[in-house]
């Protein structure tokens, strides 16, 4: 059975990403640190998850089928391999405590008022366990099902807050010394792109494809700012006391009471998000449990989760506040090398695998030089052969042509590709 | 068998089985949620004697067929305002629900304090700061909810639909605690909040008057509201209180704002002084204009009224050699609503003769102007921009905005060194 998942789940699957873990408390964190300019704190660390995802690209290109565990054991050996994929395991790990802290406090506060943790993680850990057993491809799919959905509420959510839209605020308010620290402190909610590093020989993706994804990385992207740039103008002064901005933004004041609340959308909307990105994140764990203990399956790794996740979550950091702190503190730092430090190796990696191969490219030209240089040689040699001789090689020369030149499709390097041209200069000469 | 095979081949369903059979039940029998909680729609906020007073005029759903509703006022005191609401619930015997609660009504004596103090336990209800309107009043917020009770049944006007009122066509301006927060925690550091006076009834002193339908209890359990010879109301009993111990009290609505900065009242402003402010707000029209004594070539001697229907403004702001220019060029629509003459008939009440005389047109620029000027004078001396004229400037220029106020010796008195020009153009509507 097929097992990748296409070009378009894959871009779905980046958009869900992209929105995790940046439409609720985010923009109300930034806020305490650089006031309105929390959405060019955004912007800058999109664009620095841009050049993550370019790894990505670039370390796809070079193995087009390998795991990431062949890879790293390949490149790096077993033991920095499963370093990397502890620091993956325990990053997506936070990732789900995260993404549940808020989600679950957010309901708590709406409608669940009496509640506690418990019944909500029994609600949601079979739900995501059984994505994560069903597979990377059948989880997908269900994205794929619902993302018109998820997609449209979240706009629906833009454009009703737009009713309540004030006034252009005031930007350009920070200290460059506070951004900066808005930066480091907040990388932990970003790293969209790790996870595609996971299931890298599971994603369907060629270099011309590469343009098609960025749709979806723009419209994730767009989709943030916009509503980050919506709630700064809702809550200039006052961000800092919302901390649900999907939700806040909908919380229209009371000149258009008559409509009622309609903050029923921005729930739908972050349940169903909250759920797909938990059940990314936990496949992320998942696929590192797996690729830390090779003999262990994933199913072991979902048992394991579970553990994990009723031991630490509910006894260490169950708290939300807890959790936040752990965002502002130490998670960043962790965040920083596994997104950034990561995304260097993985370069690296790539780097090296792209010298090997335009190395052998090189190679290869050179063989090809070398017989046309040859052929050149007996060309100027052959004009002293008599004409009919040299008649007769031509003729030899042109069927053999097709031959040659299905050597040249057969070496699949970049280079390759600008052989036929130093092939059809030297058969020029010959002709 | 053949249903137990497809469950045992779709965990999912046995998942929400569990869930069915599990967590179901629980919600079946449990009570409704009328049973526990409280639904507030407006609540008081007082300080007595270094104690917080918290009042909630509650309303309890009851199956009637008057569609008359249960409306009761119930207290409790404690250091905080948390600690008085768990005493008002323990009074209620409810949790207090405050989601539903419109209206927040801050007493006379609190706003000589911060009031934030007070509000920060509704600002961390979720939606509540930004649904919920915030007034003030001359009175206790007790005795304001106190009387709120007999607005529905004696005029048929919930305090809610009131304070709407005053919100979308006197104020014309967001004034509920989230508005309060967002000027507060600006540079300015001022809000504008409603204000709602208490008054005795005239000619009935010691007059209780009485309605089924409306309670109001006190911390502890005990009756506030019914003064007078009017008895006592218990928590659940049926007196009334249409006032306090001096007769029958009525809320009046005079379209009265106060000024807060930092928290702290600093100003009352009138009804002629806040449409000051709006002649300014494109969104404000209704205000009525009294040129008394008119003499030109259409009327002699006549009292004429004029409303603004519409307007149209147009605001910019510039530096003069680094001084400041407020410009405000405004288009204002006007419709001759009344004309009183003394001396004769009304002949001039047909609509050809409704038309703008440069005479009429002066003096309603000239009243427009007053009234700007008036306003100005007081946010002047108090040092309250609520118009924004700070947000403006720095929007246009920040730079030199920020160089003007560094020159100033007292960063907060800019609006005395910022120049305002008014052209306004009166045109029949």
């Amino acid at each position: 059975m097929k097992k990748s998942i296409s070009l378009r789940q894959t871009g779905m699957l980046i958009v869900m990403m992209i929105l995790a873990n940046k439409i609720l408390l985010l923009p109300s964190l930034l806020y305490k640190t650089v006031k309105t300019d929390g959405v060019f704190v955004v912007m800058t660390l999109f664009l620095i998850d841009l050049l993550v995802f370019g790894v990505f690209i670039k370390l796809k290109l070079a193995y087009p089928d390998k795991k990431l565990a062949e890879i790293l054991e390949e490149n790096l050996g077993k033991i920095a391999a499963k370093l990397i994929f502890s620091i993956l395991l325990v990053f997506f790990m936070f990732k789900v405590f995260l993404t549940f802290s808020i989600a679950f406090m957010y309901l708590k506060q709406q409608v669940y008022q009496n509640e506690f943790a418990v019944i909500a993680i029994i609600c949601v850990l079979p739900v995501i366990n059984h994505a994560v057993i069903c597979g990377l491809r059948s989880f997908s799919r269900t994205i794929e099902l619902f993302y018109y959905l998820v997609v449209g509420l979240f706009i629906l959510c833009l454009m009703i807050a737009l009713g309540s839209f004030k006034q252009t605020p005031t930007y350009f308010v920070s200290q460059p010394g506070d951004f900066g620290m808005a930066l480091v402190k907040n990388v932990f909610s970003f790293g969209d792109y790790l996870f595609l590093f996971l299931v890298i020989d599971r994603i369907e993706i060629e270099k011309k494809d590469v343009k098609k994804v960025f749709k979806y990385i723009f419209l994730g992207i767009a989709l943030v700012v916009a509503l980050f740039f919506i709630y700064y103008s809702i809550y200039e002064t006052t961000a800092f006391m919302h901390n649900y901005a999907i939700a806040d933004i909908l919380t229209i004041t009371v000149e258009f009471n008559a409509i009622g609340r309609l903050d029923i959308v921005a729930m739908v909307t972050i349940m169903l998000l909250s759920l797909f990105q938990m059940e990314i994140f936990q496949y992320g764990f998942c696929e590192c449990f797996v690729g830390i203990f090779k003999k262990l399956n994933k199913v072991f790794a979902i048992a394991v989760f579970d553990v994990l996740f009723l031991v630490v979550y509910y006894i260490l950091v169950g708290r939300y506040e807890t959790m936040v702190m752990y965002v502002e503190t130490w998670l960043p730092y962790f965040a920083m090398v596994a997104n950034y430090l990561l995304a260097i190796v993985f370069f690296g990696i790539s780097f090296k695998k792209s010298g090997k191969n335009r190395s052998k490219s090189s190679e290869n030209t050179l063989i090809f030089t070398k017989s046309d240089q040859m052929l050149e040689n007996e060309g100027e040699e052959q004009n002293s052969l008599p004409q009919e001789l040299l008649e007769s090689l031509k003729e030899t020369f042109e069927q053999e042509e097709p031959q040659k030149n299905m050597i040249k499709s057969s070496i699949k390097t970049k280079k390759a590709k600008k052989q036929p041209k130093l092939l059809q200069g030297g058969q020029n000469e010959i002709s | 068998m053949r249903f137990l095979k497809k469950v045992i081949k779709t965990p999912m369903l046995l998942v929400f089985i569990f869930i069915l059979i599990f967590l179901s039940p629980g919600q079946l029998v449990s009570p409704g949620e009328n049973r526990n909680r409280a639904v507030v729609t407006a609540v008081g906020i007082d300080k007595i004697d270094d104690q917080f007073e918290v009042s909630f005029l509650t309303f309890i759903p009851t199956a009637n067929q008057t569609y008359k509703e249960t409306n009761s006022v119930i207290s409790g005191k404690g250091n905080s305002v948390g600690e008085a609401v768990y005493e008002a619930e323990l009074t209620l015997g409810r949790t207090i629900g405050l989601s539903h609660a419109r209206t927040t009504v801050i007493g006379e004596k609190l706003l000589a304090e911060d009031i934030t103090q007070c509000v920060d336990y509704l600002s961390r209800i979720s939606a509540l700061p930004e649904n919920s309107v915030l007034i003030s009043t001359n009175d206790t917020a007790k005795e304001f909810l106190i009387t709120a009770q007999s607005l529905a049944p004696n005029i048929g006007l919930k305090l809610e639909q009131l304070v709407h009122y005053n919100a979308e066509n006197v104020y014309v301006t967001d004034t509920t605690i989230e508005s309060f927060y967002n000027g507060y925690y600006s540079e300015e550091k001022a809000s504008i909040i409603g204000y709602l006076t208490v008054e005795q009834l005239e000619g009935t002193p010691g007059q209780v008057t009485t309605s089924q339908d409306t309670s109001s209890s006190g911390g502890g359990g005990q009756s506030e509201g019914g003064g007078g010879s009017g008895g006592s109301g218990g928590s659940g009993g049926g007196e009334n209180s249409g006032g306090g111990q001096d007769g029958p009290k009525q809320i009046w609505n005079k379209g009265e704002t106060v000024i807060l900065k930092n928290g702290k009242k600093v100003a009352l402003l009138s009804v002629d002084q806040l449409n000051g402010i709006n002649i300014i707000n494109a969104k404000s029209s209704n205000q009525t204009y009294f040129l008394s004594n008119v003499n030109d070539e259409v009327y002699k001697g006549a009292d004429l009224t004029y409303r603004i229907r519409n307007k149209n403004v147009k605001t910019a702001v510039k530096f003069e050699n680094g001084h400041p220019i407020f410009k405000a060029y405004l288009i204002v629509g006007v419709e001759l609503v009344e004309v009183n003459k003394k001396d004769s008939r009304s002949e001039e009440i047909n609509t050809e003769f409704s038309k703008i005389t440069p005479t009429v047109e002066k003096l309603i620029q000239d009243q427009i102007r007053k009234d700007f000027t008036k306003t100005l004078t007081l946010l002047r001396q108090n040092k309250t921009d609520v118009i924004g004229i700070r947000q403006k400037f720095r929007q246009d220029n920040r730079v030199a905005f920020d160089k003007f106020i560094q020159g100033l010796e007292d960063p907060e008195d800019y609006l005395n060194h910022i120049t305002f020009k008014f052209v306004v153009d009166v045109q029949s509507d």
